[in-house]
C-alpha cells in the first residue's frame, strides 16, 4: 500500500491517528497557516509590540476591512496568520470572552487565561467529528492587572506557550532565527527598542515601506492600558532610522576589515 | 453469496473509528457521515492529458507516437508565463493540448479554447512561425505531489533524444540564501541549473546567466522536470528568478497579472540555450504585453482573500 493511500485513510477524519501517530488535518491545518502573510510579536520591557505584513487592498476594496490584527479587550490585542474567515469567528468568541470574564469576575482577563481560552477552542475542533481544525496560529499580547506585559502564541493544534518574541505565517522561521540572533533583554527595555525590533524582524521578509507593514503597540500609562495602531508617517520615519542604522553598521563592518 | 465465499470479506474504504453521533455545539451543517460523504478512490487527484485532434492525429501518423518537436519550453507560474507569452509565443500560437492536475480526467475542459485565468489547466502551444518549438504555459499551481506526472506526462508525447527543454519559474526573493542579509538583496535575481546533457553537449558556454549556487534549491515543477531530463540524459536548463513574493505563483495571487519588472528578470535567459534558437522579440510587442497586463481576474478571484 503506498504512503499516498494510507495518507487519505488517515487524512479524511481529524479524530483518527495514522499508524505513525500523525494527525494529518492538524498538520494541514499548519500548512495553511503558513500560507499566510507574517505576524511578529515581541515583549518589551514596558510595552507589547505587533507588527504585520499588510496585505495589498484590491482597488475597489475599503483597506480598513483588510486587518491582520484585532482588540479583544482594551488590554488585549491579537494577530494572526492564516484562515481570514476562521480568525473572524475565533476573535468574536475570544471578545465574548473577555467581556464575560469582566462581568462575571469583575477582573479584566490575564493574558495566560486567554490564550488558553482560545487554545481550548482551537483543541476541541482537533477532537471533535464533521469539523476541521482552525487554521490559524495567533499572538496574543497585552498586560495583566499586575502592569506585567506578555506575549502568548497559540497554534492549530491547540498548544499554547508564552515568548519573549516570535514570529507566525509565511518565512516565520526567517524571522524567528533573526529575532534568536538580535533579542537581548536591553534592546527591548523601553518602548522604541521593542518597536524597532519588531520592525527590523518584519522587514527581513517584507520589502520596507509603510504601506507593507502594520505596527502595533500595547503600553500602559498610570495603570491604564492603550493600543495605538502607529500612523503611517511615524512608521515611515521608523524605517528611514533603521535604514540609516544599517548602513552605519555596514560602514562600520566594512572599516573594520580594512 | 458473501457470507458462502471463501475469501474474506473485502473492509469498506473509510475508518470505521469515525462516530457520526451528534455534537451538541454542532450547529447544522453537511452530513460528513456515511459512504456518501467520502471520498471515492476514483475521485482521487491524479494529473490527465488531452490533445487536440491535430496533435492526436499527428501523434498516430508517426511510427514513435510523439509530437514533431525540438524544443520546448515550459513557463512554471504567472510571471514566467507571461514572459513567455510576451516574448516567444506571438499572436498566432496554436493550442495542441492541455494537462490539468489535482482533479479526475472528468474534470477535463471540454473545450481547448476554455483559456480563463480561472481554470486550473495548463496548455501546451506550438508556434506557427516555428513549428519545432513547443511551450507548456503551467500558470496553475501543480502540486507537489502531482509534479513528477506532470513531468512524465508533458515528455511522453514527446521524443527525448532530440529535444532541448528550459524552465522557467520563480522562487520568492526572501528564500534565497547567500552571504548578503535578506534585506540587503535587491531582486529580481535570475540564476539556472543545466542537467549534465546540456553541460556534457557544451550547449552552456558563454552563458549568460549564473549558475545557482549552494545552498539555494530548485523546488517544486522546475525542478521535477529538471530530475526527469536529468534521469533520461535530455538537455535541460532551469531558469529561475528570485522575484519579490507578491510575484511568485503562490496561489492567492495567482489570479492577478504578472508584474512587467519581475517578468523582465528573465530576459539575460533569452541569450542562452535552448531560448535563443527560438528567436525570441526583445523588447516584447508592446501591445501584446498590455493584453497580458488587462487580463481580468476569473470569477475565483475572491480566493485572494483566504489567507491573511
Amino acid at each position: 500500500i503506498s504512503q499516498k493511500y494510507i495518507m487519505s485513510r488517515y487524512d479524511r477524519a481529524i479524530t483518527v491517528f495514522s499508524p505513525d501517530g500523525h494527525l494529518f488535518q492538524v498538520e494541514y491545518a499548519q500548512e495553511a497557516v503558513k500560507k499566510g502573510s507574517t505576524a511578529v510579536g515581541i515583549r518589551g520591557g514596558n510595552c507589547a509590540v505587533l507588527a504585520v505584513e499588510k496585505k495589498a487592498a484590491a482597488k475597489l476594496q475599503d483597506d480598513r476591512t483588510v486587518r491582520k490584527m484585532a482588540l479583544l479587550d482594551n488590554h488585549v490585542a491579537m494577530a494572526f496568520a492564516g484562515l481570514t474567515a476562521d480568525a473572524r469567528i475565533l476573535i468574536n468568541r475570544a471578545r465574548v470572552e473577555c467581556k464575560s470574564h469582566r462581568l462575571t469576575v469583575e477582573d479584566p482577563v490575564t493574558l495566560e487565561y486567554i490564550a488558553r481560552f482560545v487554545a481550548g477552542i482551537k483543541q476541541k475542533y482537533t477532537q471533535s467529528t464533521g469539523r476541521r481544525p482552525f487554521g490559524l496560529s495567533t499572538l496574543l499580547v497585552g498586560f495583566n492587572v499586575d502592569g506585567t506585559p506578555h506575549l502568548y502564541c497559540t497554534d492549530p493544534s491547540g498548544a499554547y506557550n508564552e515568548w519573549l518574541a516570535n514570529a507566525v505565517g509565511k518565512n516565520d522561521k526567517t524571522v524567528r532565527e533573526f529575532l534568536e540572533k538580535m533579542y537581548t533583554p536591553e534592546s527591548v527595555a523601553d518602548e522604541v527598542g521593542a518597536i524597532k525590533l519588531a520592525l527590523r524582524a518584519i522587514l527581513e521578509v517584507v520589502q520596507s515601506g509603510a504601506k507593507n507593514v502594520d505596527l502595533g503597540v500595547m503600553r500602559c500609562r498610570d495603570g491604564v492600558p492603550e493600543w495605538e495602531i502607529l500612523p503611517a508617517e511615524r512608521l515611515s520615519a521608523l524605517m528611514a532610522e533603521i535604514e540609516a542604522e544599517r548602513e552605519a553598521e555596514a560602514e562600520k563592518k566594512r572599516a573594520r576589515k580594512e | 453469496m458473501a457470507a458462502d465465499s471463501p475469501f474474506p470479506k473485502r473492509l469498506p474504504e473509510f475508518s470505521r473509528a469515525v462516530d457520526d453521533s451528534e455534537d451538541s455545539d454542532w450547529d447544522g451543517g453537511e452530513d460528513q457521515g456515511g459512504d456518501s460523504g467520502r471520498l471515492k478512490a476514483s475521485d482521487a487527484r491524479s494529473c490527465a492529458m488531452r490533445l487536440s485532434p491535430a496533435a492526436r492525429q499527428e501523434l498516430a501518423a508517426g511510427d514513435q507516437r510523439v509530437l514533431d518537436c525540438s524544443t520546448l519550453l515550459v513557463g512554471v507560474g504567472p510571471t514566467a508565463c507571461g514572459f513567455l507569452t510576451a516574448c516567444v509565443l506571438g499572436d498566432d500560437a496554436e493550442i495542441l493540448g492541455l494537462i490539468s492536475c489535482g482533479f479526475p480526467e472528468a474534470g477535463l475542459a471540454n473545450s481547448l479554447g476554455q483559456t480563463a485565468l480561472g481554470d486550473f489547466n495548463c496548455f501546451l502551444y506550438r508556434l506557427k512561425c516555428n513549428p519545432q518549438v513547443l511551450v507548456c504555459h503551467a500558470a496553475a499551481p501543480v502540486p507537489p505531489a502531482d509534479c513528477h506526472e506532470f513531468a512524465e506526462l508533458l515528455l511522453s508525447v514527446l521524443d527525448v533524444e532530440s529535444l532541448d527543454l528550459a524552465v522557467l519559474g520563480t522562487q520568492p526573493l526572501t528564500s534565497f540564501q547567500s552571504a548578503e542579509p535578506a534585506s540587503s538583496l535587491v531582486g529580481p535575481l535570475l540564476r539556472c541549473l543545466r542537467s549534465s546533457a546540456m553541460l556534457g553537449q557544451g550547449k552552456a558556454a558563454g552563458d549568460a546567466v549564473q549558475q545557482l549556487e549552494p545552498p539555494n534549491l530548485l523546488t517544486g515543477l522546475p525542478a521535477q522536470l529538471l530530475s526527469v531530463c536529468q534521469m533520461r540524459r535530455v538537455p535541460a536548463a532551469a531558469f529561475v528568478a528570485f522575484v519579490a513574493e507578491a510575484d511568485c505563483d503562490g496561489e492567492p495571487h495567482r489570479l492577478l497579472p504578472p508584474d512587467p519588472a519581475a517578468m523582465a528578470a528573465f530576459r539575460p535567459a533569452l541569450a542562452c540555450q535552448p531560448l535563443r534558437y527560438c528567436r525570441p522579440a526583445w523588447p516584447p510587442n508592446s501591445d501584446r504585453v498590455m493584453r497580458l497586463l488587462c487580463r481580468q481576474p476569473g470569477a475565483n478571484g475572491s480566493s485572494a482573500y483566504l489567507y491573511t
